[in-house]
């Protein structure tokens, strides 16, 4: 009867201890697994892709790069790059020329890949070697930002020192090796996915990962969701969180019911409104940074009206700023008054003169040949909730001025051809420039090269000013042509000069260690869960 | 003292011819009963719950939403309408052809009926409207494209039962000819079920019209049309805003129930001695996308 009777106890007691365990193993997987909500999953995995938001994001996280910059924490508790100190990454240390005309890179020993593989110069030089031959955004930073004309610039020192010699002096030499889009490849890994059609694996980078960074693709599913993985060997320690999965939830309000119903642990890119809801619910916060965006219209400097002067600032007369940060922006954003980012050296607003002044407007149109107004079109993006708002509004306040500005609402690639190929006469474009330096800044907007210059802004004045800038290492003077370009700008106005959205981001309150960098993108090896 | 027929005594046909009235009566008067103008942003009033000044509230842009359901009447009637006149004035001569020479050109026209019908209406309407543009008449002619089908598959039907009737025969032994036959004395007696469709396709091309607009295919922000605003509305429902997206839904509830029950009165109308076999009031037949039921069996 004892031992009928122990049975049950036994079976009991071992039920238990096994829920104990489920219980436990569990609750660890859930606080190493974060669940990430946003508007799309990225369009390619591989560095050589144009940049997007979320193209972005994915690097930050599955590539490493050479150098990073130093942290600070900024009044609200967050993260933030200290763009005054330079600090070594997968690079160890490095030298400058004396004449900034060179960098020499000392590789840090014993970095692996997620695959096991350990970084040598060789991985570094194929990487260069990749990017230069695929001739996308690493061959347009070297030639366009270093002004490197042959690959014969790269050079291996040893198995860990890598050299790169530039034919200017460039103030940007150390400091571009930070960028987002430069990170180093895991050459061994990619190169068992070469074959003759594809030298540079381009089809195995764009679906999948192989760096040396803290996480790895496990799962790529575009439309749907991307799974990280924790490299368990990435060199400043494994990743608190061993998984993050980001969900592709295209509208804003579905994802902020999701982290109101704790079915997610992050969501981004919230509107200002939704934000603000998000503010107020207690397993909720929000972090907001100022950032680096600039939000505008731009209106294509080529065809008329917008190529003359007047309208384009008769345009820039007839925007109510205040009206829009408060209704639009809740307060989260501040106008942007210049082509550079107020948090960029060399930044300067002193001659922006627009307000909202429609007999000024009215003034330049009739200077301008158009004192009846004209009709035109406003492109932007489907799934813009903000763009769709502004443009709205901006519509009704172009009407003072007898300007009949048509909406045109489109899909983002077609937006994008649309306006590459100069066939719509306005359209926004939310951009940032990663690297916080006012000549890059304005190389990249401004310069009448520059190829994502769509609005076609050409002034001889300011692309000579951009390309001392470039290869100039006298900061004072520098930063006096930057400030000329910034007032010429300005004053002929090739945007509508809008707003700095900011960067929010929403999470539960068991999320911690929020971080925020140039590319606005967030880094989940900051992050962690309570 | 002229008698009041039958058909419009009952009450589903007082409501909807009211309700009808009601809507001619928001077209004519939309700018002097309008308080706001439509399309006129006033970002210091944005999302305003309904009060004295606003009573439906604004939009996200200070837009008046009453202002905006009022002169949406205008343009979801008028494409409505429109697109439906179009596809009977295609519609019926082609029904009307196929269905008295038959042969293969006939059914070469049914396969293609098929092809447009089988198709996923939105998937359609997005598809031709990216294509043609987000402009109000590339809507109705959207709309058009697909109630063509209906109503020559629906003529057809009639035609071919009629077209082996006597007086056909006789028509034809008095030296009528074709189109003589077919429009003189075919035709009239074949539209009755094609009159009744245009009241329940308006119904339907409100919905689809607003459907199209919610999904983003349809006119251009910021006209006042209801499947926009309801779609604008919908991004703010979690935030506690509902009368973006509930008063133009109820405007949509209205006008399509109105056309469905005129599409009944108009039945009535045509056929007495069906209404009168019908004892019970008139059900409110709710239009339902695709081909009209019993017309399918005359498809070769």
């Amino acid at each position: 009867m004892i031992r009928m009777k122990s049975w049950p106890v036994t079976l009991s007691a071992m039920a238990v201890a096994l829920m104990a365990t489920t219980t436990v193993v569990s609750a660890q997987s859930a606080k190493e697994t974060l669940l990430v909500a946003g508007p799309r999953t990225p369009e390619s995995l591989d560095q050589e892709y144009p940049p997007t938001e979320a193209g972005h994001e994915a690097r930050r996280n599955i590539f490493e790069r050479l150098l990073v910059y130093g942290t600070k924490t900024d009044e609200n508790g967050a993260m933030v790059e200290d763009f005054s100190k330079i600090e070594g990454a997968l690079a160890e240390s490095y030298e400058l020329g004396p004449d900034n005309k060179s960098i020499t890179f000392h590789l840090r020993k014993g970095v692996k890949s997620a695959a096991g593989n350990e970084m040598t110069a060789d991985d570094v030089m194929w990487t260069f070697e990749r990017g230069w031959n695929m001739k996308a955004t690493f061959q347009w930073y070297m030639t366009q930002i270093l002004k490197i004309d042959s690959f014969d610039a790269f050079q291996k020192i040893d198995a860990h020192t890598v050299k790169i010699t530039i034919p200017n002096p460039s103030l940007l030499l150390d400091r571009l090796w930070i960028n987002n889009d430069l990170g180093i490849i895991d050459s061994v890994e990619a190169k068992k996915h070469i074959t003759p059609e594809d030298p540079w694996a381009a089809r195995f980078l764009a679906t999948d990962s192989a760096s040396f960074a803290p996480y790895h693709v496990a799962r790529y599913a575009p439309g749907q969701e991307v799974v990280y993985e924790a490299n368990p060997y990435y060199y400043r320690g494994a990743a608190a969180l061993k998984k993050v999965i980001f969900k592709e939830m295209p509208t804003s309000a579905n994802r902020l019911a999701a982290l109101q119903g704790g079915s997610i642990d992050v969501a981004e890119w919230l509107t200002p409104r939704e934000i603000a809801l998000a503010a107020n619910i207690p397993t909720v916060k929000v972090w907001k940074v100022f950032g680096n965006y600039t939000h505008r219209l731009e209106m294509n400097n080529n065809t008329p009206p917008f190529d003359k002067k007047e309208v384009r600032q008769a345009m820039n007369y007839l925007v109510s700023r205040p009206d829009i940060e408060g209704s639009v922006y809740m307060g989260t954003a501040r106008p942007t008054k210049s082509p550079v980012s107020e948090i960029y050296p060399a930044y300067t607003d002193e001659k922006f003169p627009y307000t909202d002044n429609v007999a000024q407007a009215k003034q330049l149109l009739a200077k301008a040949g158009y004192p009846d107004g004209f009709k035109t079109e406003i492109g932007y993006r489907t799934g813009e909730p903000i763009e769709e708002q502004i443009a709205v509004i901006l519509k009704t306040s172009f009407a003072r001025a007898g300007i009949n500005a048509e909406l045109v609402k489109l899909p983002s690639s077609s937006l994008v051809e649309r306006y590459s190929k100069g066939t719509i006469p306005m359209y926004f474009i939310r951009d940032m420039a990663i690297v916080p330096d006012a000549a890059y800044v304005s190389n990249l907007f401004i310069n009448s090269k520059s190829m994502v210059n769509y609005s076609h802004y050409k002034n001889e004045e300011v692309d000579q000013l951009i390309n001392k800038a470039l290869t100039s290492t006298d900061v004072a003077a520098r930063e006096a042509d930057m400030k000329r370009v910034q007032e010429l700008v300005i004053d002929e106005a090739p945007w509508v000069f809008l707003f700095n959205p900011g960067y929010q981001l929403a999470v539960r309150t068991n999320v911690e260690g929020f971080s925020w960098y140039t590319p606005n993108s967030n880094s989940w090896y900051d992050f962690k869960k309570k | 003292m002229t008698r009041v027929p039958q058909a419009l005594r009952r009450p589903a046909a007082v409501i909807g011819l009211a309700l009808l009235l009601m809507q001619i009566a928001l077209i004519v008067l939309a700018p002097i009963i309008s308080p706001y103008s439509p399309m006129e942003a006033d970002p210091a009033a944005s999302l305003q719950p309904p009060s004295m000044a606003h009573w439906f509230g604004t939009d996200i842009t200070g837009m008046d939403v009453l202002s905006r359901v009022i002169h949406a009447t205008r343009i979801n009637l008028l494409i409505s309408v429109s697109s439906v006149a179009l596809a009977f004035v295609v519609g019926v001569p082609l029904g009307l052809v196929i269905g008295y020479y038959r042969g293969w050109l006939s059914g070469l026209a049914m396969r293609i009926f098929d092809f447009v019908q089988a198709f996923p209406i939105f998937v359609l309407g997005m598809a031709l409207v990216s294509v043609t543009g987000q402009e109000i008449w590339n809507v109705a002619i959207v709309l058009a494209v697909l109630f063509i089908p209906i109503f020559a598959r629906l003529i057809r039907a009639e035609v071919l039962s009629l077209r082996e009737r006597p007086f056909v025969a006789a028509a034809r032994c008095s030296g009528a000819g074709d189109l003589d036959i077919m429009f003189r004395h075919i035709l009239p007696n074949a539209l009755m079920p094609a009159m009744v469709q245009v009241s329940i396709s308006i119904g339907m091309a409100i919905l689809l019209t607003a459907g199209l607009s919610f999904i983003g295919a349809g006119v251009r922000m910021p006209t006042p049309e209801w499947g926009l605003m309801v779609s604008t509305g919908a991004q703010q429902m979690i935030l506690g805003v509902w009368w973006v997206s509930l008063f133009p839904g109820l405007a949509i509830v209205v006008a399509v129930l109105c056309f469905a029950l005129l599409g009944d009165v108009v039945r009535d109308l045509l056929d007495p001695s069906r209404a009168r076999k019908t004892k019970a009031p008139a059900g409110v037949a709710l239009p339902v996308p695709g081909p009209v039921p019993g017309t399918l069996g005359e498809s070769r």
